[in-house]
C-alpha cells in the first residue's frame, strides 16, 4: 500500500473503517430470521356442524404447544401449531395436508374424524409425514403399517360397550340408530360393531336412520320413523349439534326412552345444547370427568385458565396427541417421527399413559357416563340395574 | 511494504474510494433512511387498524340497535303467539339488521318462535321446543337488562360458530345469531389489496373474522399472545409478532363496549419491503457506481501501466546507453515532461561517461606505480624480516653461550672444590716432606758432631711417622683425586652406567662441601644404602648441585643458619626419590610457577642466570625420563622431588641434554 493510504489509515481512522463494516455486518445480519421454528401441524372440523369436536381438539393442541413453549420449546425452537380446517369435507381436507406437508411439518395432530383420516392418510404415507390422531376410532384403522397413529380406542371398542351396557345394564333389546353419513368411515363402522354385539345378546336392530350433516335439513321425518317401531333405545351415533337436536326430538315424543350417543357427540356442546332433554343421556367414552388426579386437575386449570370453558374428551385427547407429537420431536435419536414413535411406544397421557402397538394404535379402558344436572357424570354400579 | 504493480496500486486506491463512499452512504441509508421510512409504515399500520376498527363498531351497531328494536317491539305486543310471532321474526330478518336467524325464548329457555331467512325455513319445527336452558347465554341475557354479545358461538341452526347477540324482551329472551357475511365482506373492503389480513377476535383472542379466509373457517386462535394477555400496554402500538413462525407486523384495537379486538396484520416482510427495496436500490445502485468506477479504474490502470512501460522501456535504451535517441510525445504533460527528464539525464549521463573514461586512465595509471611501490616494500620487509631472523639466531646463540658459561661456573666451582679438598692432604704430606727434610738435615749435622743412639732413634721414629703422614695424605689425595675425576668423567661424558645412588651422593656432597665451608649453612644427606641406579650420573649430579646450590643462593641469602638436606629413598620396585629440603624463606607463589623457566630469575643482576633451575627441568624430563615437584610456601623452606625411573629411558639423550653436555665437557 502506499504511504499516503498508510497515512490515512492511522488507528483512529482505522477504528472507523472498522466500526463501519460493522454496522454494514449488523444491518445484513437483522435480515436474517434467528432460528427457524419447528412446525407441527393440526388438522380437523373447525367450521360446520362438526367444528365442537375440532375445536376442543385444537385447544387442546394448542395448550400443549404453549406449555412446551412456556417450558423452553424443543431446544430453544420455539414450536408453532400451524392450523387447518377440513371443514368435514374430504377434498378441504386433504388441501389442508397438502399445505402443512408443503410447509415442512414433519408431524400433523389430526383429523379429528374417521372419514377426514381415510382422505388423508395416503398422503401423509406419501410424504413420511406422521399422523397423530385424537379422536379418529374408526377400526379399519387399526393393524395396519401406516403413518397414521391414534392416541384412543377403536370405535369397535365404543360400540361394544355401548351395546353391552344397553342390552345388559338397561335390558334393552330393540335399538333404533340414527347415523351421520358425513362422517361414514366412523359411523357405519360403529354400527356394524353395535349390531353385532348387540344381537350377541339377543337384541335386534330395528333401524338405522341417516342423514348428512353436510346438508341443511331438518331431521324429524328420521326421529318419526325411529320411534314408530317403539324400540327400546334410541342410539345417535352423530356429533353434538345433530344429536342435541336429535335427543331434544326424541324426548319430545318418547320421554322415557333409553337414549345413547356415541363417543363423538359426547362433549359439553351436546349438554349445552340439549338442554333437559340431555338428562338421563347415555355415551360410551374414555374421558373422566371426575378425575382428581393431580396431573388432570393441573391440565383441567390451565385449559379453563386459558379457553374459558371446560375441557371435553376431544381436549384431553387433542392434548394428549400433541404431547405425543412433541415428545417423539425432542427425542435427539435422528430417527423419523413415526420411528420414534414405534421405539417409544409408551407415552404419558393426562389421564393414562398412551401406549401404541405396532401399528401405531393405542387402546383405553371405555366408560359409561350419563349426563346428570347438566354434566357427564361416569356410571356407578347402582346405576346399571 | 512490497512494492506493488501500478494496476494493482491504482486499483486498491479506487477500491478504497470506494468503500469510503459506502461506508458514507450505507450509514445514511441504515440509521436514517431506513427507520423513517419503517416509522411511516408502522403510522400508517395504526391509522390502518383505527379505521377499520371504526368500520367494525359501524357495522355491530345495525345490529344492536335491530335487536332492541325487536324486543321493545315483543314487548310492546305482548299477546303474539305462533305464525304471527315468526312472521314478525322472518319480517325483522329480511330487513337489513345482520342476523342469519333469531330465537324466541320462553321463560324456560325454550324456543317458542325461529326466524330463519328462507333457505332455512324447513328447519323450523327441528328448531322450536329446543332447549336452551342449560346454555349459558340465556343464563345471562335472561338476567340482564341490555344487549349481551357471546365470544363464539355454536349455532343451533348450521351447528357451525357464529357470534350471538341476546337480550331479554319481558319475560322472554331473545338470540340473535350475526350474520358474518357482511361484516367479513367490509372487513375484505378495507384490507383490500397488499397482504393486509384483518381479524376480527373475541374477548379471549380466538378469531370470529378473518379477511383472508372463507366465512366459516375460524381458526386463529390469539389467546396466549401477549398483546391479548395484556392488551392496555400495546394501544396504538406497532405489534411484533410471530405468527406460523413468520414474523408479523401488526395493530391491535379494541371494539368498544364488546371486549372484542380487531387485529390488523401483515407479514412484516412484505410491511418492510417498500423499505428493503428502497435500500436495496440504493446499495445496488451504490454498488453500480462503485463497480463503473472500478471497471475505469481497471481501464484506466492499463492505459497507464502501458505508458509507464513505454517509458521505462525509453528509460531502459538511454540507459543502455542510446543517448541519440528521441521520444515520440504522449498525451499527457507530465509523462513527457519525464521523458525529457530522461532524455536531459541520457546526456548528462553521457558527459560523465566521457569525464570517467578519462579519470579511469588516470587511474590504471596509478595502479600500475602502485605495485611497483608494492614490491619496494615488499623487498624491504623481506630485509627486516631477514635482519629480525638473524636478531633472532644472535639471540639463540647468546642464549647457548650463557649456558655453557653456566656450565663453566658449576666447572669452576667444582675445581675450586677439588682444589680445596686436595690442599689439605698436600700440605699435610708437604708440611710431613718438611719436616722429615728438617730432620734428615739436623741428623746430618749431627753425623758430623757425634750421632748419639737417641738421636738416631727419634729421628727414624720422626721419619717413619713423617713417612705414615705423608703416605697417608697422599693416598687420601690419590682417593680424592680418583673421585674428582669420576665427577668430571660423568659431567663431561654424559655416559650411562650402573651406579649406586648413595655413593653419587656421596661424592657429590664432597665437592659441594667446600661452598659450606666458612658459612653458616649444613649440608646433610640421607641416602638409603643399596639403590642401584642404570641412569646418567653426571647430569643427576648437575640436578642435584644446581638444586643444592638454589637452596643456597636462594634460600639462606642474608639468614645465619640453614641446613639442606638431600635424601634419597627407593619409590616403588622401578624409580627413586630424591629430595632437596631446605628451610630457607621459600618461594612466593606468584614465583613458583615460573621458577622453570628459563631465565628467570629473582636476583638479576645479582650473579643469577635464572638457568639453573631450566636446566634441572629439562635434564630430568629429557635425559633421566622423571619429574621434577617444587612444593614451597614463603617462610616455610622449600622441598624439591625429583622422582626418576631407576632404568633411564632408552634411546639416545635429546639432542638439548646433549649439546648441554658436549658444551660441559
Amino acid at each position: 500500500m502506499p504511504g499516503w493510504t498508510r497515512k490515512m489509515l492511522r488507528p483512529a481512522a482505522r477504528r472507523l473503517v472498522r466500526r463501519l463494516w460493522l454496522l454494514g455486518a449488523i444491518g445484513l445480519l437483522t435480515a436474517c430470521v434467528p432460528s427457524e421454528p419447528v412446525r407441527i401441524g393440526f388438522v380437523g372440523g373447525l367450521s360446520g356442524r362438526v367444528a365442537d369436536l375440532g375445536s376442543e381438539g385444537k385447544d387442546g393442541a394448542l395448550l400443549a404447544v404453549e406449555q412446551a413453549n412456556a417450558a423452553g420449546a424443543l431446544f430453544g425452537r420455539r414450536i408453532v401449531l400451524m392450523v387447518r380446517d377440513d371443514a368435514q369435507d374430504p377434498d378441504k381436507a386433504r388441501q389442508a395436508v397438502s399445505e402443512l406437508i408443503a410447509a415442512g411439518v414433519q408431524v400433523i395432530v389430526g383429523p379429528m374424524t374417521s372419514a377426514m383420516a381415510e382422505a388423508v392418510i395416503p398422503l401423509a404415507d406419501e410424504a413420511g409425514v406422521t399422523l397423530i390422531s385424537p379422536t379418529v376410532t374408526g377400526s379399519h384403522f387399526s393393524g395396519r403399517d401406516d403413518h397414521f397413529f391414534r392416541v384412543v380406542s377403536s370405535s369397535a371398542e365404543y360400540a361394544r360397550t355401548a351395546a353391552n351396557f344397553l342390552a345388559d345394564a338397561r335390558g334393552a333389546r330393540r335399538a333404533a340408530l340414527i347415523i351421520d353419513l358425513s362422517n361414514a368411515a366412523y359411523t357405519v363402522d360403529w354400527v356394524e360393531h353395535f349390531g353385532a354385539t348387540f344381537a350377541e345378546h339377543g337384541g335386534t336392530v330395528l333401524r338405522v336412520e341417516r342423514f348428512s350433516s353436510a346438508e341443511q335439513a331438518s331431521l324429524l321425518p328420521q326421529v318419526e320413523r325411529m320411534l314408530h317401531d317403539r324400540p327400546d333405545a334410541v342410539v345417535a351415533v352423530a356429533g353434538a349439534v345433530d344429536a342435541a337436536r336429535i335427543v331434544q326430538a326424541v324426548r319430545r315424543r318418547a320421554g322415557q326412552i333409553d337414549l345413547l350417543i356415541a363417543d363423538w357427540a359426547a362433549s359439553e356442546r351436546f349438554v349445552e345444547l340439549g338442554g333437559a332433554a340431555a338428562e338421563g343421556v347415555w355415551a360410551p367414552q374414555y374421558f373422566d370427568r371426575e378425575d382428581r388426579s393431580p396431573r388432570y386437575r393441573a391440565f383441567h386449570t390451565a385449559y379453563v385458565e386459558r379457553f374459558d370453558t371446560e375441557p371435553g374428551a376431544a381436549s384431553v385427547a387433542g392434548f394428549d396427541a400433541a404431547n405425543v407429537a412433541l415428545a417423539a420431536l425432542s427425542a435427539k435419536t435422528g430417527a423419523s417421527v413415526k420411528a420414534q414413535l414405534l421405539a417409544q411406544t409408551r407415552f404419558a397421557g393426562v389421564q393414562r399413559p398412551i401406549v401404541f402397538d405396532r401399528y401405531g394404535d393405542a387402546a383405553r379402558p371405555i366408560h359409561m357416563a350419563v349426563v346428570r344436572d347438566g354434566r357427564f357424570m361416569l356410571v356407578s354400579d347402582g346405576e346399571r340395574q | 511494504m512490497k512494492p506493488q504493480p501500478l494496476a494493482r496500486s491504482l486499483f486498491v486506491r479506487y477500491l478504497l474510494v470506494a468503500i469510503v463512499t459506502f461506508a458514507l452512504v450505507y450509514p445514511m441509508i441504515v440509521g436514517w433512511l431506513i427507520p423513517q421510512v419503517s416509522r411511516e409504515i408502522e403510522q400508517r399500520q395504526i391509522q390502518l387498524g383505527q379505521a377499520i376498527v371504526g368500520q367494525v363498531q359501524a357495522q355491530l351497531a345495525g345490529p344492536a340497535f335491530a335487536l332492541e328494536g325487536i324486543s321493545r317491539a315483543l314487548e310492546a305486543k305482548p299477546a303474539l303467539a305462533g305464525d304471527a310471532l315468526e312472521a314478525l321474526l322472518d319480517g325483522f330478518l329480511a330487513q337489513a339488521g345482520g342476523f342469519s336467524s333469531l330465537y324466541l325464548l320462553d321463560p324456560a329457555g325454550r324456543v317458542m318462535a325461529v326466524g330463519l331467512p328462507p333457505a332455512r325455513r324447513e328447519l323450523r319445527a327441528d328448531l322450536l321446543g329446543l332447549d336452551f336452558s342449560r346454555h349459558p347465554l340465556w343464563r345471562i341475557a335472561h338476567e340482564s337488562a341490555s344487549t349481551h354479545w357471546t365470544d363464539r358461538f355454536l349455532s343451533a341452526v348450521d351447528g357451525g360458530f357464529t357470534v350471538a347477540a341476546a337480550r331479554a324482551a319481558g319475560a322472554w329472551t331473545l338470540i340473535g345469531e350475526l350474520a358474518f357475511d357482511p361484516l367479513v365482506g367490509r372487513l375484505k373492503a378495507v384490507s383490500a389489496g397488499g397482504d393486509l389480513r384483518t381479524l376480527l377476535l373475541d374477548r379471549r383472542g380466538r378469531t370470529l373474522a378473518d379477511s383472508q379466509r372463507e366465512l366459516p373457517e375460524r381458526l386463529e386462535d390469539f389467546g396466549n399472545y401477549e398483546f391479548m394477555r395484556a392488551p392496555q400496554r400495546f394501544v396504538d402500538q406497532v405489534l411484533r409478532f410471530d405468527f406460523e413462525g413468520q414474523p408479523m407486523l401488526g395493530m391491535v384495537a379494541q371494539v368498544p363496549e364488546l371486549g372484542w379486538r380487531v387485529l390488523v396484520m401483515r407479514s412484516a416482510v412484505s410491511a418492510y419491503r417498500p423499505v428493503r427495496t428502497a435500500s436495496l436500490i440504493l446499495l445496488g445502485g451504490l454498488a453500480v457506481a462503485v463497480g463503473i468506477g472500478l471497471f475505469g479504474a481497471a481501464l484506466q490502470a492499463r492505459y497507464f501501466a502501458r505508458m509507464f512501460a513505454r517509458l521505462s522501456a525509453f528509460a531502459g535504451e538511454v540507459g543502455r546507453g542510446h543517448y541519440e535517441l528521441v521520444w515520440t510525445p504522449a498525451r499527457i504533460r507530465e509523462v513527457n515532461a519525464l521523458a525529457a527528464a530522461v532524455e536531459r539525464m541520457g546526456r548528462t549521463v553521457q558527459g560523465r561517461e566521457a569525464a570517467l573514461a578519462h579519470s579511469e586512465a588516470r587511474l590504471r595509471e596509478l595502479n600500475e606505480t602502485l605495485e611497483q611501490r608494492v614490491a619496494e616494500r615488499t623487498a624491504a620487509l623481506e630485509r627486516s624480516n631477514r635482519e629480525l631472523a638473524d636478531a633472532l639466531a644472535h639471540l639463540r646463540l647468546a642464549q647457548d653461550e650463557l649456558l655453557r658459561t653456566e656450565r663453566l661456573a658449576a666447572l669452576g666451582a667444582l675445581v675450586a672444590g677439588v682444589a680445596h679438598e686436595l690442599s689439605t692432604p698436600l700440605g699435610n704430606s708437604l708440611m710431613a716432606a718438611n719436616t722429615v727434610g728438617d730432620r734428615t738435615r739436623a741428623l746430618k749435622r749431627d753425623l758430623q758432631t757425634g750421632l748419639k743412639r737417641s738421636t738416631l732413634d727419634q729421628y727414624l721414629a720422626d721419619t717413619e711417622a713423617g713417612a705414615a703422614i705423608i703416605e697417608r695424605n697422599l693416598q687420601r689425595a690419590a682417593d680424592l683425586v680418583a673421585s674428582f675425576r669420576q665427577v668430571a668423567v660423568d659431567r663431561a661424558s654424559s655416559q650411562r652406567r650402573r651406579f649406586a645412588l648413595d655413593e653419587v651422593v656421596d661424592e657429590l656432597a664432597l665437592t659441594l662441601r667446600p661452598s659450606f665451608k666458612r658459612q653458616p649453612w649444613k649440608l646433610e644427606t640421607d641416602v638409603a644404602p643399596g639403590l642401584e641406579l642404570d641412569s646418567y650420573p653426571g647430569p643427576l649430579g648437575q640436578v642435584l648441585t644446581n638444586l643444592v646450590n638454589n637452596a643456597i643462593v636462594h634460600g639462606f641469602a642474608g639468614r645465619d643458619h640453614g641446613t639442606v638436606t638431600v635424601r634419597g629413598r627407593a619409590d616403588g620396585a622401578d624409580a627413586v626419590l630424591l629430595e632437596v629440603t631446605d628451610d630457607g624463606c621459600g618461594i612466593s607463589a606468584e614465583h613458583l610457577r615460573r621458577i622453570f623457566d628459563p631465565f628467570f630469575t629473582t636476583r638479576l643482576g645479582q650473579g643469577g642466570s635464572g638457568l639453573g633451575l631450566h636446566i634441572v627441568h629439562n635434564l630430568v624430563s629429557d635425559l633421566l625420563g622423571g619429574t621434577v615437584e617444587v612444593d614451597s610456601r614463603p617462610g616455610e623452606g622449600t622441598r624439591m622431588r625429583v622422582r626418576i625411573p631407576r632404568r633411564a629411558p632408552d634411546g639416545p639423550p635429546s639432542a638439548g641434554a646433549d649439546t648441554l653436555d658436549q658444551r660441559g665437557g
